[in-house]
């Protein structure tokens, strides 16, 4: 059967398919290809509407042979899911020419849906499944098109058909997807197209991290184990320790120097508290934690100076566990060698900054906590705290402290741990993000690019490494809101570009936030939802057992099946016609069968009646008016209607009679 | 090598489906008379479905997961619009419709099913016959199945197969079942000279003189409904003068006799010619009587007449139905 040519229907609905399949994928296909793919699907319609003749087969190699040659331009020794893709979309191009049977048609809708299944390589968004699903029954409704009589032209009943293939295959969807186990991958696969990296860099010099503050771009998010989240001024978000200083950036440590400093021993002073964090793509291998986090979740690595490392840039959306102590005492003693990185600086320039705090450093009598007040205090006299500071040149401290005294965090966080070392106290310059709007939605916080902040850590005898917010000094608001609503109650000029004023209304904002808590709520649940499965399925199964899983798959697939396998036979389990007449004369039947004689399948229905007549007095004239108006009925010209309504008080009367006598 | 074991495992399914239950007249379609396998296409299908999941496992792709799972519920539920698909029909033997050996043996059967729902490209086929694909759309649809009839005598089609693919092609749903229909196969025509006795009965006599088939013209009379419509005379009918019927002499001659024993050769052949003759002269509409060994039929004439000589000699030597 399968020779068999497809209705003129099936491959409209093929090529509406292809297109279909083809859209998601156009964002990074080569223009190439999908300029061949429309010129196929146009040359098809040609073809169908008769135009054209079907090509010759010189004319396919010719297009394969050029395919195969753009392909290999295109992508090179690339061998990615990219050139996978981009080589299947191309058959199916190419297939299109020769959809003529139901072979043809078979191979191209199978070949569809696997393209379908790859734009989720892609695009991940909610919106794009929906999409998807859509695509899927446009795929089903061609395939059953397929199945069609050639001749057939209606368009509906595919779409109907496939409409009733798709709702019970949805929610074996869902128990297959909450049981299935996820397994780890067979073989190493990387999406090749590089992704732009954003958020903090592995330097810092001012201006950098104002950059981030207009950016919208998320950043992470973070749920609290049923617990509330930590206060606002608790959360520091640590991703980068940056302690070398060269004048006018401030850097990581090199691997060099790293590998001379310890592992920093944490002394915990507070509960733990479980959290996890989804990062978006940033395409650089730094992570994020909240102030000091206990270990490393799996498969990353830990810094000396307690900050969180990926193997690999981070170049998709990942999940982690953590559990952090927001009240520590960390890395008590200081060796020498290490005493000495965290008190680097350049041999020269910013002698102004340097004379200050030297000044300092006598006014505080050798005092570390003394000095730090002095310098808070300095920075609360007459210092502003802006995202638009004015460039910095040479010396840029000094300009810093002396000139402008205008700057935002990094400008602050810079000049203090400059202070700092030199008058001889251990400090370093720490970059992440502060802050985080809450969602009563969804229950997580949500730090945007623009919650990037830089602060600094000061060693102290006796205490070890401390926090301290020069920013903080400046503008205490900042530290207790989000970035966004401090610059705008101020009214800063370089903030309030950036968006609508209808976008700040409150409406606005909670509907922007329910939008946001259903994003997150898909990416916990859906798509990551390897992440969850375990605990899930123990609080709903109440176990892992085997048996607990299959009778988990078992029940619901067979509930759903059942029901499908029920309605796919309901006129046979029903009771019988749906018609009052019939339905009350099988009635009769039955109850007058009981009691006098069964009808044989060879009897009519009058002539039954007409022998029951003559053994059961009592009714014999209401059942030979029903016997008479029953062959009326049947043979009779009289109108149906008529007929029926003499007929239904004479059944009415019998089945009283009847069940009386019983 | 894999082809005929193919073919002996169908043949071995085919027969032990029909032994299952008893020939009879009607048959409901239950769920236990219905096979169901996927098709090439759907292990093709089931292969797919596997390089889907290979890719969502590799590129921990939760949505590649998930549309893989929803083209597995689809599989599933195709299996029972399938099997659905023949479920619960109902067939009726209506009857077999006589031919000729060497011809197709018309089957009428009657198809009845639920009201409400479609069942479209059922494949009806006889062990031996021609496939015919319908989609059913009223209550109920008779409809007629063909069966090569190689000899004459009563014919049982064997076996009918219904097959489906409905509604995706990924699952095959068939069944078989043993329909208590009869056809009547005369003997083929053989054309051959006439093998008559004339005169009323036994002397054995040989029509005079007349050879077959100079019919003499006689006169005309009004048509009727029912005479042949080769009697017509189109030229009178031309004139204006309303449907006129030839008569020809030959319908007022004297009888005539078929007999087996007249004839020579192969019983078949002879039964043969027989039937041809049966025809010709039924054609003619002259009366003839047939002898058959020890069985006679009287001289008559008419469609009754031809129907109970062909039965005959479609019959002759042969024993009943079974």
């Amino acid at each position: 059967m399968s020779r068999e040519q497809i209705s003129r229907n099936a491959v409209i609905l093929q090529l509406a398919t292809f297109v279909a399949v083809l859209l998601p994928h156009l964002s990074w296909l080569p223009g190439w290809i999908t300029l061949l793919a429309l010129a196929m699907v146009a040359a098809r319609l040609m073809i169908h509407s008769g135009r054209w003749p079907f090509p010759h087969w010189l004319l396919k190699l010719g297009l394969i042979a050029l395919s195969g040659v753009g392909l290999i331009i295109s992508f090179g020794g690339n061998t990615g899911p990219e050139a996978m893709v981009a080589l299947l979309v191309l058959g199916l191009a190419l297939k299109l020419l020769e959809l003529y049977h139901r072979r043809d048609a078979l191979i191209l809708l199978f070949v569809a849906l696997f393209v379908l299944a790859t734009a989720f390589l892609f695009h991940e968004s909610v919106w794009m499944a929906a999409y998807v699903l859509l695509v899927v029954w446009l795929l089903l409704a061609a395939l059953c098109a397929i199945q069609q009589r050639p001749g057939r032209t209606a368009w509906l009943p595919p779409f109907q058909r496939a409409f009733a293939l798709l709702l019970p295959a949805l929610p074996l969807m869902l128990v297959l997807f909450l049981l299935f186990p996820r397994l780890e991958p067979f073989w190493s696969v990387q999406l090749s197209t590089p992704r732009a990296t954003t958020g903090l860099s592995d330097s810092m010099s001012p201006g950098e991290v104002s950059e981030l503050a207009l950016s919208d771009a998320l950043a992470f998010r973070v749920s609290f184990d049923g617990e509330p989240p930590p206060a606002p001024a608790q959360r520091y978000w640590r991703a980068l320790v940056l302690s070398r200083f060269d004048g006018r950036r401030w850097h990581q440590a090199s691997p060099a120097q790293r590998s001379r400093l310890r592992a920093e021993k944490l002394i915990a002073q507070s509960e733990p508290l479980g959290y996890e964090i989804v990062l978006e793509p940033s395409g650089r291998p730094w992570l994020v934690a909240l102030d000091l986090p206990l270990a490393q979740a799996r498969g990353q690595r830990l810094s000396p100076f307690r900050t969180l490392l990926s193997p690999a840039p981070v170049e998709r959306r990942i999940q982690y566990r953590l559990a952090s102590v927001v009240d520590y005492r960390l890395q008590p003693l200081l060796t020498r060698q290490e005493r000495q990185h965290y008190l680097q600086l350049p041999g020269w320039g910013n002698e102004r900054s340097r004379a200050l705090a030297s000044h300092w450093w006598q006014q505080s009598g050798g005092e570390p906590e003394r000095f730090i007040r002095l310098l808070l205090e300095h920075f609360q006299r007459g210092f502003e705290y802006t995202l638009a500071p004015g460039a910095l040149g040479r010396d840029g401290i000094d300009q810093f402290l002396f000139q402008t005294t205008r700057g935002y965090c990094e400008h602050f966080a810079g000049a203090t741990v400059f202070l700092l070392r030199s008058v001889g106290i251990p400090a370093r310059v720490v970059t992440g993000y502060l802050g985080g709007e809450w969602n009563p939605y969804e229950n997580y916080l949500q730090l945007r690019q623009r919650d990037a902040h830089a602060w600094v850590e000061v060693w102290l005898q006796g205490r070890g490494w401390v926090r301290l917010d020069p920013t903080a000094a400046v503008a205490p608001e900042r530290i207790e809101s989000s970035t966004e609503q401090y610059f705008r109650q101020r009214g800063d000029a370089a903030f309030s570009g950036g968006r609508g004023f209808w976008l700040q209304a409150d409406w606005a904002r909670r509907l922007r936030q329910r939008y946001e808590a259903f994003n997150f709520a898909w990416h916990r649940w859906v798509l990551n939802y390897q992440s969850q499965q375990i605990t899930l399925l123990e609080n709903w199964l109440g176990g892992l057992e085997h048996w607990r899983l299959i009778l988990a798959l078992l029940l619901p697939g067979a509930a759903v099946l059942g029901a499908v396998l029920a309605w796919q036979l309901r006129q046979r389990l029903g009771a019988g016609p749906r018609d009052p007449l019939a339905r009350k004369l099988q009635r009769l039947q039955r109850l007058l069968g009981q009691r006098f004689a069964a009808r044989r399948p060879s009897q009519s229905l009058s002539a039954w009646l007409r022998t029951l007549a003559a053994r059961w007095p009592q009714q014999r004239t209401a059942l030979e008016q029903l016997a008479r108006l029953d062959e009326q009925q049947r043979y009779g010209r009289e109108s149906d209607h008529h007929l029926r309504q003499r007929m239904l008080p004479l059944v009415d009367q019998l089945l009283r009679a009847a069940r009386a006598q019983r | 090598m894999a082809e005929p074991l193919r073919t002996r495992l169908r043949g071995r399914v085919r027969r032990w489906a029909l032994r299952r239950y008893p020939r009879s007249r009607s048959v409901t379609l239950t769920q236990n008379r219905i096979f169901i396998l996927p098709t090439r296409a759907g292990a093709g299908f089931m292969l797919l479905l596997l390089l889907m999941l290979l890719l969502g496992i590799n590129y921990e792709n939760n949505l590649i997961y998930a549309i893989t799972f929803l083209a597995l519920g689809v599989f599933l539920v195709a299996c029972l619009h399938t099997h659905g698909n023949l479920a619960g029909l109902k067939l009726q033997a209506l009857r077999g419709n006589p031919c000729f050996a060497g011809e197709q043996a018309g089957f009428e059967l009657e198809l009845d099913h639920p009201a409400g729902r479609r069942r479209e490209r059922i494949a009806l086929q006889f062990e031996r016959g021609v496939p015919l694909l319908i989609d059913l759309e009223q209550r109920n649809q008779r409809l007629e199945l063909f069966c090569p009839a190689p000899a004459r005598g009563w014919l049982h089609p064997g076996g009918l197969k219904l097959e489906t693919g409905f509604p995706l092609g990924l699952f095959r749903a068939w069944t078989w079942i043993d329909l208590e229909l009869w056809a009547l196969v005369y003997p083929r025509p053989l054309e051959g000279e006439l093998p008559v006795q004339q005169g009323n009965g036994h002397s054995g006599e040989a029509h005079q003189g007349q050879p077959a088939g100079s019919d003499d013209f006689i006169g005309l009379e009004r048509f009727q409904p029912g005479m042949s419509p080769r009697q017509i005379d189109w030229k009178s009918y031309a004139r204006g003068l309303g449907l006129q019927a030839k008569q020809f002499g030959a319908q007022r001659s004297p009888d005539l006799w078929l007999d087996l024993a007249a004839l020579a050769g192969d019983l078949e052949q002879r039964l043969s010619r027989l039937t041809y003759w049966v025809l010709e002269l039924s054609r003619r509409e002259r009366r003839f009587g047939l002898r058959l060994g020890s069985q006679e039929l009287p001289p008559e004439q008419g469609e009754h007449h031809r129907h109970e000589a062909l039965q005959r000699l479609a019959l002759y030597g042969r024993g009943g139905r079974g």
